[in-house]
């Protein structure tokens, strides 16, 4: 049973994140992490504080994912996420201050207000498919093979586990599941030589190759293209057009288009389509790539109206998913 | 039991600060105990950063289409308020010296960001009884509107602090005083804020007020804080009222209080401490979440400094030569939106 100071406990937790929360400007991340001590793995404390700092820059950069990115994670993808932000997290930060690591036996906390390069961030994301409209899975035939250079009980079972975390991280579903045979992408990764991996792709939307030094890097790499390209963008998230009407000035069209790029959780590819001059007032129109027209309804209804302008959103189901 | 009121507590306070969130324009009421400086239509309130203009349009009479009439009046209403709002941004004291106009005159592209930023600004139209329309366009100092305002090349947190004389060196050998003294450890653990008590000094608010102290060595300006910090709470806030919440929510509930023997500058904007009261604010600015919060109020007298500007736009000298001055020197560089252009922009029906 939960007693009244859990409760307390549970309440105070929650306020304290909110206010650390609202607190922040958009592109600064404070986190605060406890690394405990290991009491099996024998590490240098050196070492162990720098896999502590890691993991503060990861956790960061998966805060500020996690305010990007539309919908909610699975917790499997979620935790494929952080892993992959802690073996990559230097290209996505512009900087950091304010750092505070403290050493004690039970282990390492560090502090940090971390900058994110947002940009950088929004890419990769995209790249992994993470602005796809909440919960679809691809569908696909995957097939790892080692072929002469046979592995261990021990390696085999590290190299299953990586694949579960990509399986999950690039959100792919078993073809068998799933019905629709047309849709299903065939995919590959081949141990061609000592130091050689060789992918195939193939989709509806193209087919790719890669080659490289490791599984990882080569799945890495197919899966990216191909969520990084057009043809499947524009098929995961629908195109609409924004009108809003109401400025007295063009001057304020800039302004806003700024604005709507920087709601990258609603939408993204923003691009000003024209502007109309009438007696009455000034309109605008955007294309733009939604992917969760819901966040974007409520931001517009809250920055919009209060400021004397109205908007239309064209091309969009009304109906919720 | 105890849980259930912990509970309703706990959501009363919630659903309070939630609400009170969300409704930023609330705040720039008069009733919040902020210094109002009002000037050519427009309202600035030194409390809490709000600028409100507004301007009266009386729509023409007797037309066919009265939809499109009352359109083109709100049009005109909002075009009118907000270039009273962008002229009382760019009149804005940014310190002693120099105005937001002044900064910005050469700098074409900050000023496109400003005049995109007052055009986006919030607004309200509300039918007078007299038949005409009230457009009003509000925006909000901080959080947005001082990150273009404010130039980045100012020094901020740099720790040098600057002197009346001009002189560096003094300021060293200042803040190793207080450092040594005993009386900075206990305010620094006492006090949660700064409050000056500036009422009578007929103080003119500006955005970076310098705080010196007896020696005229800087105690409080831009050097003492992060711009991160200023662009989101303001180096000070000028009120009238110390026993408003506002005073207490920003310097909490242990404030230092202290009164500045003089003020400084022809524009009279920075303020002189006694050596004793700068080592208690030194002591006090020690701490983190006073810098942090630019916990640093200046109590000013309100319903005087509110006269002395109304009567000083019509008669005074100071203000009166400053008007020309702006306007001059504006509209010779294009700063200034251009009132004919708007006007004519509305055809007649």
């Amino acid at each position: 049973m939960i007693s009244y100071f859990d409760i307390k406990k549970i309440l105070f937790g929650f306020l304290a994140v909110v206010i650390l929360g609202t607190a922040n400007p958009a592109n600064a991340v404070k986190v605060q992490i406890f690394k405990p001590v290991d009491p099996q793995k024998e590490v240098s404390p050196r070492v162990f504080r720098d896999e502590a700092v890691s993991q503060a820059f990861a956790q960061a950069l998966f805060s500020e994912a996690m305010r990007m990115i539309p919908g909610s994670l699975s917790p499997e993808r979620s935790e494929a996420l952080k892993e992959a932000f802690g073996q990559r997290y230097e290209e996505y930060i512009a900087g950091y201050k304010d750092m505070d690591v403290k050493q004690s036996e039970d282990g390492v906390s560090v502090r940090i207000d971390v900058n994110v390069n947002r940009k950088s961030l929004r890419d990769a994301l995209k790249k992994m498919g993470m602005f796809v409209s909440a919960g679809q899975m691809i569908p696909s035939n995957i097939l790892v093979s080692n072929e002469k250079y046979s592995l261990n009980d021990e390696q085999q079972a590290e190299q299953n586990e990586k694949i579960n975390s990509l399986i999950a991280l690039y959100a792919i579903q078993n073809a068998t599941v799933s019905g629709d045979v047309e849709k299903v992408v065939e995919f590959s990764v081949r141990h061609a030589s000592k130091k050689r991996w060789n992918g195939e792709f193939k989709s509806t939307h193209g087919k790719w190759f890669a080659s490289g030094t490791s599984m990882e890097k080569v799945w890495r790499n197919l899966w990216e293209r191909y969520y990084g390209s057009q043809d499947t963008q524009a098929l995961m998230n629908p195109k609409a057009v924004l009108v809003v009407n109401g400025w007295f000035n063009p001057e304020g069209v800039r302004e806003f288009a700024r604005k709507l790029k920087s709601w990258d959780s609603a939408v993204q590819e923003v691009q000003l389509l024209d502007v109309e001059m009438k007696p009455t007032a000034v309109s605008a129109s955007w294309s733009l790539e939604v992917s969760d027209q819901w966040v974007l309804r409520s931001y517009l209804n809250d920055y919009l109206p209060p400021r004397g302008l109205t908007f239309n959103l064209k091309g969009l189901t009304e109906e919720k998913e | 039991m105890r849980l259930y009121k912990f509970l309703l507590l706990f959501m009363l306070l919630t659903f309070s600060s939630i609400a009170y969130a969300e409704s930023p324009a609330v705040n720039s009421g008069n009733g919040f105990g902020g210094l109002i400086v009002k000037k050519e239509g427009a309202k600035i309130n030194w409390g809490n950063g709000f600028i409100t203009a507004t301007s009266e349009v009386l729509p023409m009479q007797d037309t066919i289409d009265p939809i499109r009439t009352r359109a083109l009046t709100v049009r005109q209403g909002g075009v009118e308020s907000r270039k009273l709002l962008l002229d009382s941004v760019l009149s804005i004291q940014l310190d002693g010296r120099r105005k937001v106009s002044s900064l910005l005159k050469n700098d074409i592209k900050t000023m496109n960001s400003l005049r995109g930023f007052v055009q986006n600004s919030l607004l309200s139209t509300a039918l007078a009884e007299s038949g005409s329309v009230e457009v009003s366009a509000s925006l909000n100092i901080r959080n947005g509107l001082s990150s273009i305002i404010i130039p980045p090349t100012i020094p901020f947190l740099s720790g040098i602090a600057p002197t009346i004389s001009g002189k560096r060196n003094e300021g060293a050998v200042m803040l190793e005083l207080a450092e040594n003294g005993e009386v900075a450890g206990r305010e620094a653990t006492v006090h949660s804020g700064i409050i000056i008590d500036a009422r009578g000094f007929n103080l003119t608010p500006v955005l970076l007020p310098l705080i010196y102290d007896g020696k005229g060595v800087g105690v409080y300006g831009p050097f003492a804080v992060s711009r991160e910090s200023v662009l989101k709470h303001g180096l000070v806030a000028y009120m009238v009222d110390d026993a408003s919440e506002n005073v207490r929510s920003r310097v909490g509930n242990f404030p230092l209080v202290v009164k500045p023997v003089n003020t400084q500058g022809n524009k009279k904007c920075n303020l002189v401490l006694s050596l004793d009261a700068g080592v208690k604010v030194r002591a006090v600015l020690k701490r983190k979440s006073v810098v942090d919060n630019c916990a640093v109020v200046i109590l000013v007298d309100g319903s005087k400094a509110e006269i002395v500007m109304e009567e000083s736009t019509s008669e005074g000298v100071d203000v009166a030569v400053d008007k020309v001055d702006t306007s001059t020197v504006d509209s010779g560089n294009g700063i200034q939106e251009d009132s004919l252009d708007d006007k004519t922009a509305v055809p007649a029906q």
